[in-house]
């Protein structure tokens, strides 16, 4: 068991992942493979700076997205709101995609 | 009888003119200053021969006279006698006058080549004076061998980092798997020491483990290859039973874990060798059926 940098705690065990291989053989190493992907955005994300970036792009896109919906929203705030939120939906599908397999190893 | 009468002409005649030729010819080449006494000398030594010959002439005319005629023939072995005497001494005073020749030819050059040999032996003497060793008092020895073995370890480093400095270089220069394949051979059979130069003495074992490994190699392409090689070691299934009850063993799972799942496995702290159990191991009935929905 390893705790992250903000305390948040990763419940992924040894005794887990050996039970979840010994479930799923070698079809679940691809969920290993796909944590292990995820792990660096995850931890990125976790952390102090990481928070604050989050923060800073979900406070952005509260701001701009009234204007966008009341058509007052300028075409650079347009532009800027549509980076940001491809940005957050990457983040956010990498954090859904570990937390699903981090449940499944989990729950195995 | 008759009387057999010899004038001093003739005997003159008889002894010097076949004598003067050869003396004139072999004397020729030899016309040194430092001979002409000996010259001088050998005229009176002739002189004197001619003396004794004309007092022998003396007593040879005297004699028949006074004796009787059948000693006439001895007078001509004696001037015969005295003939070889002349020519042997003749002889005898041309080797002499050779010698003295040969002694002046190297007396001269002796005086030639007497400087050169001088300054020679001027540089002979300072070299000698190099050689010589220092002696060393009591109170001087200890900074002495403390500046000997600094010395002796500046040395050692200084052919430690030469050493090395030379496979270094040849690493950069020579291929990777090569290189690691001759400095293996080199320190185990050629990592010797051969002077006070570390870059020479690298060299060499370099160059020395170099062949081996390229003689090794060379023997080993020119071996024919057993197309069965792969075959050794393999084992045969069910060997000595019948052909159909054919047991096939469970091969242990091979794991193939990607990059990303190798880290985080990695990341857990958790060994190949779990990872490997946990594959290998069987699912429970339980846990199929989960894992089924």
């Amino acid at each position: 068991m390893f705790k992250r940098e903000n305390g948040y705690e990763n419940e992924i065990t040894i005794e887990n992942i050996e039970r979840f291989l010994s479930v799923h053989g070698q079809r679940g190493t691809k969920t290993l493979s796909l944590m292990g992907k995820n792990q660096k955005i995850i931890d990125a994300l976790s952390s102090n700076i990481g928070q604050q970036i989050l923060h800073n792009v979900m406070i952005k896109m509260e701001k701009i997205l009234p204007k966008i919906i009341q058509l007052k929203a300028t075409d650079n705030e347009i532009i800027e709101y549509r980076i940001l939120s491809e940005l957050f939906n990457d983040w956010s599908n990498k954090i859904a995609l570990f937390e699903r397999a981090r449940k499944e190893i989990k729950e195995a | 009888m008759t009387e057999v009468k010899v004038s001093h002409e003739d005997l003159d005649n008889a002894l010097i003119e076949p004598e003067e030729e050869p003396p004139a010819e072999e004397t020729e080449p030899i016309e040194d200053v430092a001979t002409e006494g000996d010259q001088e000398g050998e005229t009176e030594e002739v002189d004197d021969d001619t003396e004794s010959e004309e007092e022998v002439e003396e007593s040879t005319e005297e004699e028949p006279e006074d004796e009787e005629e059948p000693e006439e023939p001895e007078d001509n072995r004696e001037r015969s006698k005295l003939g070889r005497r002349v020519s042997s001494m003749e002889a005898g005073f041309q080797t002499l006058q050779s010698i003295v020749q040969t002694m002046a030819d190297t007396q001269k050059s002796f005086i030639e080549q007497f400087p050169s040999m001088m300054s020679r032996t001027d540089n002979d003497d300072t070299e000698i004076e190099d050689d010589i060793d220092e002696y060393i008092s009591k109170k001087d020895l200890p900074i002495f061998l403390n500046k000997w073995e600094s010395d002796k370890a500046k040395m050692a480093e200084k052919y430690n980092a030469d050493y090395n400095a030379y496979f270094r270089s040849q690493g950069q220069s020579v291929d990777n798997e090569l290189h690691k394949l001759i400095m293996d051979e080199m320190l185990a059979n050629h990592n010797f020491k051969r002077s006070n130069d570390g870059n020479r003495d690298a060299e060499l074992n370099y160059l020395n483990a170099k062949i081996a490994v390229l003689e090794k190699s060379a023997l080993e392409a020119r071996k024919p290859k057993n197309p069965l090689e792969k075959n050794k070691g393999k084992k045969v299934d069910n060997l000595g039973g019948p052909s159909e009850t054919v047991t096939t063993s469970k091969s242990e799972p091979v794991i193939k874990l990607d990059k990303h799942a190798a880290d985080f496995v990695k990341r857990t702290n958790m060994s190949e060798e779990s990872v490997k159990k946990a594959l290998s191991r069987e699912t429970p009935e339980g846990l199929k059926e989960r894992a089924a929905k």
